[in-house]
């Protein structure tokens, strides 16, 4: 049985990942953000199934997000489209969803549902959530253990 | 000489970032062909041939398990080399995918040096 500590530092490990390989950005643990922060960031969804059944999600700052849709696609901020930034963020959410479960169960089958956007980012009750701190912004992760 | 590739993937963002990379790491593309799933990419190999496929596993309508199966079973595309690129990298499913014929496998995330590491490897020549 895995412990809330092993999914932390697996979900930390991929997103540091994620983000250092495919948007040269670093990240670093933050604190908590407070829920009206949070309403503000935009948020995806991924539920799973296979050894582990769950849901993972993760929310973003807008700023954040669109910096990252820029380094994703090649483009200048102000070049990207509000769809090209939600679906820049339901990949991340997908790249670090797979990359952590993969890391926690890497001899099991895992089955990831397709990334929807939350409509509020702050309604995330029973979550184990953590934060990481960019220079373009803050993320959150969170995720729950059926 | 130049490559033309397949690029299966149902994000229209993922498909620009790995287009992209290809272009960064140096690989020699002439052309990228691009589908947002299975079927569509079977239709594009019927439009004209390609020297490999990358292909992701998670999509609508048909996915990449089910492209791979498709190209097995088709004698005038069968040798064309495919890597399965997807954030699952279980070994469960990787031994899945190569057992379904892929012969190559990039977990995301990754680096412009692995994609070209593994186009090279897979087309067996120096790009």
């Amino acid at each position: 049985m895995i412990t809330p500590a092993e999914l932390t530092t697996s979900i930390a490990g991929a997103a540091g990942s994620v983000l250092e390989t495919m948007f040269f950005a670093e990240a670093e643990p933050g604190a908590p953000v407070p829920d009206e922060q949070r309403s503000r960031m935009t948020a995806v969804r991924i539920c799973f199934d296979g050894g582990l059944r769950g849901e993972f999600r993760i929310a973003f700052e807008p700023h954040l997000a669109r910096a990252l849709a820029a380094a994703f696609l090649g483009l200048d901020e102000g070049e990207v489209a509000e769809e090209e930034v939600n679906q820049v963020l339901c990949e991340t959410a997908n790249m670090i969803c797979g990359a952590a479960l993969s890391r926690i169960e890497s001899d099991e089958h895992m089955r990831l549902d397709m990334p929807v956007l939350v409509d509020d980012a702050a309604d995330c009750p029973g979550f184990l959530q953590a934060c990481f701190v960019t220079p373009e912004g803050v993320l959150c992760t969170g995720v729950r253990i059926d | 000489m130049a490559y033309r590739v397949l690029l299966v993937d149902d994000s229209p963002a993922m498909r620009s970032f790995i287009r992209r990379v290809m272009f960064l790491s140096g690989f020699d593309l002439a052309e990228c062909v691009e589908a947002g799933n299975g079927a569509e990419a079977l239709e594009r190999l019927r439009q004209g041939k390609v020297d490999v496929i990358l292909t992701d596993i998670n999509m609508p309508c048909m996915d990449g398990e089910e492209l791979l199966r498709r190209l097995s079973e088709d004698s005038r595309l069968r040798d064309i080399p495919a890597i399965v690129v997807s954030t699952d990298s279980t070994k469960p499913r990787i031994l899945h995918m190569i057992g379904l014929g892929a012969q190559g496998y990039i977990a995301k995330p990754f680096s412009p040096e692995r994609l070209r590491e593994t186009l090279e490897k897979v087309l067996g020549c120096q790009v």
